[in-house]
């Protein structure tokens, strides 16, 4: 069975392993595939246009501050691309700013989840996101 | 008498609503006549005032020389110089042309003279010293006696010497009353002006300050917000792995996880402590001394010592090093905070240079301290100034706010901080730690803005 991929862009490592611990276990499988800043997200986008045997991913999860190239930038650009504006991008951040939850929407996130500060609440919300976005989503 | 008391009645409001409206209608040009339309602003108003009082049936030179139309004629050509001067005396000129009847040329003519009386009374007092009631006296009797020569124009001598006795007197009155009313009234408004317009700035000042301080306060609260929950997040996160591995004796990933937490909360401790020394330095500000470079690098670089050494780094000084003017603290805050960057991100093998060195520009004295480690990524030379944004990867130690605090105190004496590629590779960090007056005024100005 074809493994499917979740691109995750954020630059804080202990986030990102806790997200892919907090991944639950489903068939078809999920591959957790990090970029750890901006720059390499845009870059993994590009390949995957350029690409045509680059595998297309089944959730984009983006934190919005990244130094450099910040999440929204990354957003916009996935959303600009024919080929991949029909992949859900949620964004996952600590940030309640009001600012930036509206800038994700005007920017057509599909998503925007504050990450809980407990395990057992970044669990629930990967299930839910897993289950939403990734199975009963047709997207 | 009843007609010179209606004259002098009738011709001293005039004067007065005259010079209360220029005032109204242009208080700053009040003060500073420093630009051609100020002055012509200036010319154009009083050489209305004495238009009217030329005007004015009563006080009319039909009637008696008992009228004030010198004194707004003066006043024109000593706050705003020749072109007010002209514009106010061609306008009184007018009037005096417009009534018609006997001594028009010497009418005329005097207006003119009176222009170039208020030209020469500020050679003798400069436009910025307070004259007062007596010399605004001996003004307006200097500017009659400049004057008295029109009375042998257009008529014989006979006539002329006549004229002079019977009206020279009322003449030098009128003027001497005229000019010292005007002068003195001008004199208060433009003090009364000065007065409300500083405290103006004064409190324009002080909101521009309140409003850096409420950006400042945004920022560190956004920063707060997000920035120092992302530790949480891994502190609470792993305790929770921890918990399921440690029920299933799974001890690397407890291992794993308290590592995690330890440098989570080292990073926390980091980050409150820096975010205190940030907020505590806009109170330190102000405190301006004679600051000696030569004095203040190697004593930062001493106290550097440790971490200079760890890095292997070999840090060198251009000389001289000058000695400017500015708070001690602030600039030793700026001098370690620089170095401490460049050891930290800019040397990340053993020998390699860091450079210091100050230089003098237009804007002042800029010091810039230049590594040839990997550089700053050019999309970062504005974002690695704000709170909480750390230039290296994220095992790195420190508060992130290092260049935030430098960009803060430079801010505060109105100067600026920049990065730029060092030549050959690597990152310079440039501070403007001494700017001169004019540097720091547009910069304050900008900042405003």
């Amino acid at each position: 069975m074809k493994i499917e991929d979740v691109i995750l862009v954020e630059d804080d490592r202990d986030h990102a392993a806790l997200i892919q611990m907090a991944l639950v276990a489903r068939e078809p499988p999920l591959r957790i595939r990090l970029a750890d800043s901006g720059e390499k997200a845009l870059e993994m986008i590009d390949r995957m246009i350029q690409n045509e045997n680059e595998q297309i991913p089944k959730l984009f999860l983006i934190d919005i501050n990244l130094p450099g190239i910040n999440g929204i930038e990354v957003l916009r650009r996935i959303k600009s691309e024919r080929k991949l504006r029909g992949v859900p991008v949620v964004m996952l951040t600590t940030s309640r700013a009001s600012n930036d939850i509206s800038r994700s929407y005007e920017a057509y996130a599909n998503s925007y989840v504050i990450k809980p500060t407990s395990y057992e609440g970044i669990k629930k919300t990967m299930t839910e996101l897993q289950s939403y976005w990734t199975e009963l989503n047709i997207s | 008498m009843t007609s010179v008391a209606g004259q002098l009645f009738t011709t001293f409001t005039v004067l007065c609503c005259g010079a209360v409206v220029v005032f109204l209608i242009a208080p700053r040009s009040a003060i500073d006549f420093d630009q051609k339309k100020k002055r012509v602003m200036l010319g154009a108003g009083l050489g209305l005032i004495s238009f009217m009082v030329v005007m004015n049936p009563i006080a009319g030179p039909l009637g008696s020389s008992f009228d004030m139309r010198a004194a707004p004629v003066i006043m024109a050509s000593f706050w705003g110089g020749p072109i007010s001067g002209l514009i106010a005396a061609t306008l009184g000129a007018i009037a005096r042309y417009t009534i018609g009847g006997p001594y028009i040329e010497s009418g005329v003519l005097g207006l003119f003279i009176y222009a170039a009386a208020g030209l020469v009374a500020v050679r003798w007092a400069p436009k910025r010293r307070r004259v007062g009631a007596i010399g605004w006296m001996v003004i307006g009797a200097g500017a009659t006696i400049l004057a008295t020569p029109m009375f042998f124009i257009g008529r014989p001598f006979d006539a002329s010497l006549a004229a002079l006795s019977s009206y020279w007197s009322t003449l030098l009155a009128a003027n001497v009353i005229g000019v010292t009313v005007l002068g003195l009234l001008m004199e208060k408004m433009r003090k009364l002006l000065e007065r409300s317009l500083s405290h103006a700035d004064d409190l324009k000042i002080a909101l521009e300050a309140q409003r850096r301080s409420t950006r400042d306060m945004e920022g560190i609260l956004y920063a707060v917000t997000h920035d120092l929950k992302s530790p949480i997040v891994t502190v609470r996160g792993f305790a929770g792995v921890i918990d399921q591995a440690a029920a299933t004796e799974d001890w690397a990933t407890v291992k794993d996880g308290v590592g995690r937490i330890l440098r989570a909360s080292e990073r926390m401790g980091d980050m409150t402590d820096g975010l205190m020394q940030y907020g505590s330095l806009a109170a330190k500000q102000g405190s301006g001394s004679i600051v000696d470079l030569a004095d203040l690098i190697p004593r930062a670089c001493e106290m550097l010592s440790a971490e200079i050494s760890n890095a292997g780094a070999t840090v060198t000084t251009s000389t001289p090093l000058p000695t400017i003017s500015g708070s001690q603290d602030d600039i030793l805050r700026v001098v370690l905070n620089l170095i401490a960057n460049a050891v930290k991100h800019g040397c990340p093998t053993p020998g390699m240079p860091v450079e210091i060195s100050v230089e003098r520009t237009d804007e002042g004295w800029v010091l810039a301290v230049a590594d040839h480690g990997p550089g700053i990524d050019e999309s970062l030379h504005v974002e690695a100034f704000r709170l909480f944004r750390r230039l290296g990867r994220q095992e790195s130690q420190g508060s992130g706010l290092g260049l935030a605090i430098v960009e803060k105190i430079a801010g505060g004496f109105g100067g600026w901080c920049a990065i730029a590629q060092t030549p050959g590779g690597g990152a310079t960090l440039r501070v403007l730690i001494a700017p001169t007056a004019r540097a720091a005024a547009l910069f304050r100005k900008d900042n405003a803005a």
